[in-house]
């Protein structure tokens, strides 16, 4: 049960948003002691709720509200993305936190090095994979191997690819924390019927609440975070599921809304002491928006494969993950198996008519692979408010301007070669590449960690350079992209920052 | 409310919601046409049956699941404003496109027709809507090879998940 505390309780800490970061941080913070109110905008779900229907599920846990420009697959559910995220779990590799000093400049790009490097994050990192159960770390055992992944990794060997594993999943590859091994049910994006699969929703909250630390309180959409004239916040402003309005006192407050709300809740928390939006004195807040280069490649393979029996993801090929400028391309990128229903074939791969029977009509045959790889950021790359549009609370709604650059699409065509080449060795009637850049719920980057706070919006701790108690926990803190999917190091980060909060608060500095 | 569906209820004597209306106009829509608003709206029907035949030619998928998408598509229609005007402006742009009667041109001509236009709105709307129908229908899943909900049956731990049988002779 959830601990209630006081809308006047100044002691508390408010962390807005139950996902990755925010769900994560919420339960090391009351591990701690900490008194927690946690504002999820969503409501919560129980396994009886999971159906194996994407369209069903989008609707009890996607994220519907108004916004314009670049499609999101956000979630608006306790747990957030974590329902409905693939569950590759990867390290960021050590040029990786270094990209501008690795790559050097790069046209127009906004690139900076992160104020961390991957020695200082390792040990949160194993945290992390423990406390999500990443097959094939410490002594959990990698993933059973799919017909999908078993088809890659064959031709992956074929090709002369040696980094093949099926690891790096956050999915249950034995019995393990209260949850059980996967089952192989291939719903994982409408979220796992069993629990096999991390999310916040049956792993960190419930734990948080056990603590009688934390104040979990759904449907509730913050609109505002206050403050005092000293520039320090004092609370935020929310409406509850019956459009009523309350201020609930904070020691801090953290953000976590999924890069997206993330950055709309901080311009419209503009003030006259902060006139450009909270935090955003150098207007950085909504700039160098990243999302990662995707290209994907299906292949009609010679006998049937059956990809859609199976954990929709699992297995990666890590040889292209590298910066190796003789490619045409800085940055690397990963080669991910992974499936779906013809509903998902049929948007990623397009076309109409005689185009679109063509990998329709073989669907039992089709293998699958995707490329996950790094973004340059760009000030232009950004979210901003509606001019004019606002939401059912009257807030402006988010405008989202996203263009793949020069360096992602040549990564992205490099990308597709080499997949086809996998699928090719092993006797791919036919292939088919993607159009256009995929689009996922990788989204980063708003609210950039920098050394230098001309440079970005908080410092090695997720701080705000601006406000000394605001704190943001979402992938809006990452420097740059990496290539690696971003949750692994979300959660990392937040682990981190939860300890440098609880030490803050001991020495009376929070 | 387009003015072909005020004549339908009209002639058809119903005032039922509008899925009921559309079955009634189905039935009604085999005897003579009473006026031209009538005929209009059965070609406007055989347009997105049509259409909807040639965004899948999947030729393991029965036609009559095409005809069940395009009537639903089309009762939705008669409450979607947005919806009826992409109508519109298909019959308009496809024949058009196609010498002034895209229903009674032959196969090459309706897809030339529908390739000059598959950038427009209109097109992606009703594709779209198309779509999303066409690949949740039971029968198209039958069709392909897609075996839809697997937690009544405890997953694929053991139905099938690793038991790809030819890769050892591909991989020679």
């Amino acid at each position: 049960m959830s601990a209630p505390f006081a809308l006047s309780d100044d002691s508390v800490f408010v962390v807005i948003g139950s996902g990755a970061g925010g769900g994560t941080l919420s339960n090391e913070l009351a591990q701690r002691g900490i008194k927690v109110v946690c504002l999820e905008a969503g409501a919560r779900l129980g396994f009886g709720d999971i159906e194996n229907d994407f369209a069903k599920m989008d609707a009890k846990m996607g994220w519907h509200d108004p916004r314009e420009g670049s499609p999101t697959w956000l979630c608006k559910t306790v747990g957030g993305t974590t329902m409905r995220w693939s569950a590759v779990s990867l390290r960021l590799k050590d040029y990786e936190f270094r990209p501008r000093s690795e790559y050097g400049p790069i046209g127009k790009s906004s690139l900076i090095d992160w104020p961390i490097t991957l020695e200082e994050i390792e040990p949160y990192y194993g945290l992390a994979e423990s406390k999500m159960g990443v097959s094939g770390t410490g002594d959990i055992p990698p993933s059973d191997e799919t017909n999908n992944f078993k088809v890659m990794k064959a031709g992956g060997a074929m090709a002369g690819y040696k980094d093949i594993t099926s690891g790096h999943m956050a999915i249950n590859s034995i019995a393990r924390d209260g949850r059980p091994k996967c089952q192989q049910i291939a719903h994982c994006y409408s979220g796992c019927a069993i629990g096999a699969k991390w999310s916040t929703l049956y792993t960190e909250i419930p734990k948080a609440e056990a603590t009688g630390n934390l104040d979990l309180r759904t449907s509730t959409m913050v609109t505002r975070i206050n403050h005092d004239t000293s520039g320090k916040v004092t609370g935020v402003v929310y409406v509850d599921g019956d459009g009523i309005e309350h201020e609930q006192k904070a020691r801090a407050v953290s953000v976590a809304g999924n890069v997206v709300e993330t950055t709309r809740l901080l311009l419209n928390s503009a003030s006259s002491m902060f006139p450009q939006g909270l935090a955003n004195s150098t207007g950085h807040v909504g700039k160098h928006y990243l999302k990662h280069q995707h290209g994907s490649v299906a292949a009609e393979m010679p006998g049937p494969v059956n990809a859609h029996r199976g954990a929709r993801q699992t297995g990666l090929i890590l040889d292209e993950w590298k910066n190796d400028a003789s490619r045409g391309f800085v940055g690397g990128y990963t080669i991910q198996a992974t499936f779906g229903p013809p509903s998902m074939m049929a948007g990623v791969f397009g076309g109409w008519g005689k185009e679109m029977a063509a990998y329709i009509d073989k669907y039992d045959h089709l293998a699958f692979g995707f490329a996950c790889g790094e973004d340059l950021p760009y000030a232009e790359n950004a979210i901003t408010l509606h001019d004019t549009k606002k939401d059912e609370n009257g807030l402006p709604i988010p405008v989202l301007r996203y263009e793949q650059d020069k360096n992602a699409k040549e990564q992205e065509q490099h990308a597709k070669a080499s997949m086809s080449r996998i699928y090719e060795g092993l006797g791919a009637r036919n292939v088919w590449s993607s159009k256009g850049n995929g689009s996922t719920c990788h989204n980063m980057g708003v609210a950039r960690m920098s050394a230098n706070p001309d440079e970005g919006v908080t410092n090695k701790w997720g701080r705000a350079h601006d406000v000394p108690n605001l704190f943001i926990s979402d992938g809006s803190v990452f420097s740059s992209s990496g290539a690696g999917n971003p949750t692994l190091t979300i959660v990392a980060l937040a682990i981190r920052q939860a300890e440098h909060i609880a030490e803050q608060m001991a020495q009376g500095a929070l | 409310m387009s003015a072909y569906w005020i004549s339908r209820r009209h002639f058809c004597g119903t005032a039922a919601t509008a899925p009921l209306v559309m079955a009634s106009f189905v039935s009604c829509s085999n005897e003579q046409p009473a006026n031209p608003a009538i005929e209009t709206a059965r070609r406007d029907q055989r347009i997105i049956e049509q259409m909807v035949e040639n965004f899948f030619p999947i030729e393991k998928v029965p036609l009559s699941t095409h005809k069940d998408i395009a009537l639903e598509i089309f009762s939705e229609m008669q409450t979607d404003p947005a919806l009826s005007a992409n109508l519109r402006e298909a019959r308009a742009s496809l024949n058009e496109a196609s010498g002034g009667d895209w229903l009674g041109a032959d196969l090459e001509t309706k897809l030339a027709a529908m390739k000059v236009h598959e950038n427009a709105p209109w097109f992606n709307a009703i594709k779209f809507r198309a779509q999303g129908k066409f690949f949740e229908n039971a029968a198209v899943w039958e069709a392909v090879g897609y075996e839809g909900a697997s937690i009544s049956e405890g997953g694929y731990i053991n139905r099938g998940f690793d038991d790809i049988s030819w890769l050892e002779e591909a991989s020679k």
